[in-house]
């Protein structure tokens, strides 16, 4: 978050990626900072079983994502 | 005299200034003192630094925990002056990166910053060591406590649900302060043990639960062994995390303990080598699954994890890294066979960082 923040403060896009279970943290956290609107990349938190049968899709959709998110301002 | 720079209100009574401080979040709901500007300017004069003198950001909200901002959350703790150079100890400890407070504050896990006071300043400031350590029974204890939680509530903004996600918090997040029994104990003092002087008074503070009760009656080596068939349980957070463990020995069973010939680090061996889980009884239990097991045993990030999927089912694995990972502390009377049982957050953070408490600026 103190990174996206520094990056942001000096024009630069960022994109932030964490876990469901800490969007709200994140969020207040942002908020607090300054910047209630910092791009966030929400995915699912993982979860016992989840991880290596997911973790290859879940950075593919999640690259599209942040490539668009950097390049769309 | 310190000229504060905190704006002041104007309240009718005690009454007036609580819904005061609870309509503004001042406060996790207990009652708080009024921090008038004769107490907090007490405490700054005490102190002789300067009310603006910034001791770090505190995490995650990274407010600025200035003199002034402690003096107040002090106050507010019911502090006398002469507390808040142990209040200023534990939270230089928190701030140190390998204690992590922004992720102790903010974790699922229901831990929260337990201070060990030790050294001199125990019996000079009258905390409570020795029975009902962890509970009531003394001022020293629970103002020092509460004025760790009010920091890390009102300048670190850790509020439950916003930026503390503790899945269910712990009762410790009210307040968690304790002192070693140096009176009762057989062993060498925590601080000392870290690096400092015996005359020096110290706090150790590691991000960990609340001390689960094992009561461990008899010579040591049934003492040991009834830690060692206790402790690696699959629910236990160190199972999934590793991390560092707190091991709080009530007086009598550490003296039982000393009288058989163990030190401090024997018993932190003993029960690294003996507290351990057999690789074919998690297997067959279900427990413990091919290609998961990076989910259940040491976590993610842990390099030293061992490669299960290698490991024959007679193996036995350790709870943590080391016999290092493991801290002992005599905390509690002697009146009973009691210790205590404290997980930490795990190899995140929250790991315990010692600091000497310093007396006030005197120039």
């Amino acid at each position: 978050m103190l990174d996206a923040f520094d990056f942001e403060t000096q024009g630069k896009p960022t994109i932030t990626i964490c876990h469901d279970t800490f969007e709200r943290a994140a969020r207040h956290h942002a908020t607090a900072l300054g910047l209630p609107d910092l791009p966030l990349l929400v995915e699912p938190a993982p979860r016992a079983g989840n991880l290596t049968t997911n973790a290859g899709e879940l950075a593919e959709g999640g690259l599209e994502r942040v490539v668009a998110a950097l390049t769309a301002r | 005299m310190a000229t504060l720079t905190s704006p002041a209100q104007d309240v009718a009574d005690f009454w007036e200034w609580h819904e005061l401080a609870l309509k503004n979040g001042w406060t996790d709901g207990l009652l708080v003192a009024p921090p008038t500007e004769e107490r907090v300017t007490r405490i700054i004069d005490y102190l002789g630094r300067d009310g603006r003198e910034v001791i770090g950001a505190v995490g995650p909200r990274d407010g600025l925990a200035t003199i002034e901002q402690v003096a107040i959350n002090c106050a507010m703790a019911g502090c006398e002056p002469e507390h808040v150079p142990v209040v200023l100890a534990a939270l230089e400890a928190m701030l140190e990166p390998e204690f992590n407070l922004h992720g102790v504050q903010a974790t699922t896990n229901p831990c929260a910053p337990l201070v060990i006071v030790s050294g001199p300043i125990v019996a000079e400031l009258g905390f409570n060591a020795k029975e009902g350590a962890f509970g009531g029974g003394s001022r020293a204890n629970a103002c020092v406590g509460r004025a760790v939680r009010l920091i890390l509530w009102n300048i670190g903004g850790g509020i439950p649900g916003e930026t503390d996600m503790s899945s269910q918090g712990q009762p410790a997040k009210y307040l968690f302060c304790a002192a070693e029994n140096a009176e009762q104990s057989p062993w060498q003092p925590l601080h000392v043990e870290r690096g400092l002087r015996p005359e020096q008074s110290a706090v150790t503070v590691f991000a960990c639960q609340s001390p689960a009760p094992l009561f461990v009656p008899g010579n040591a080596e049934r003492i040991l062994r009834i830690i060692a068939g206790t402790l690696p349980t699959t629910g236990i957070n160190m199972f999934h995390a590793a991390g560092q463990l707190l091991l709080s020995f009530g007086a009598k069973p550490a003296q039982e303990l000393a009288r058989a010939g163990y030190s401090k680090a024997d018993v932190k061996r003993w029960v690294w080598e003996n507290a351990r889980y057999e690789v074919g009884s998690l297997r067959r239990s279900g427990v413990l699954v091919e290609g998961e097991a990076h989910m259940y045993y040491w976590g993610h990030g842990e390099e030293q994890a061992p490669d299960l999927a290698r490991l024959p089912d007679d193996s036995r694995l350790p709870m943590v890294r080391g016999p290092e990972m493991l801290h002992v502390a005599v905390i509690g009377g002697a009146s009973q066979w009691w210790m205590g049982l404290s997980p930490g957050w795990g190899n995140y953070g929250g790991y315990a960082v010692t600091k000497p408490i310093r007396g006030p600026r005197t120039s």
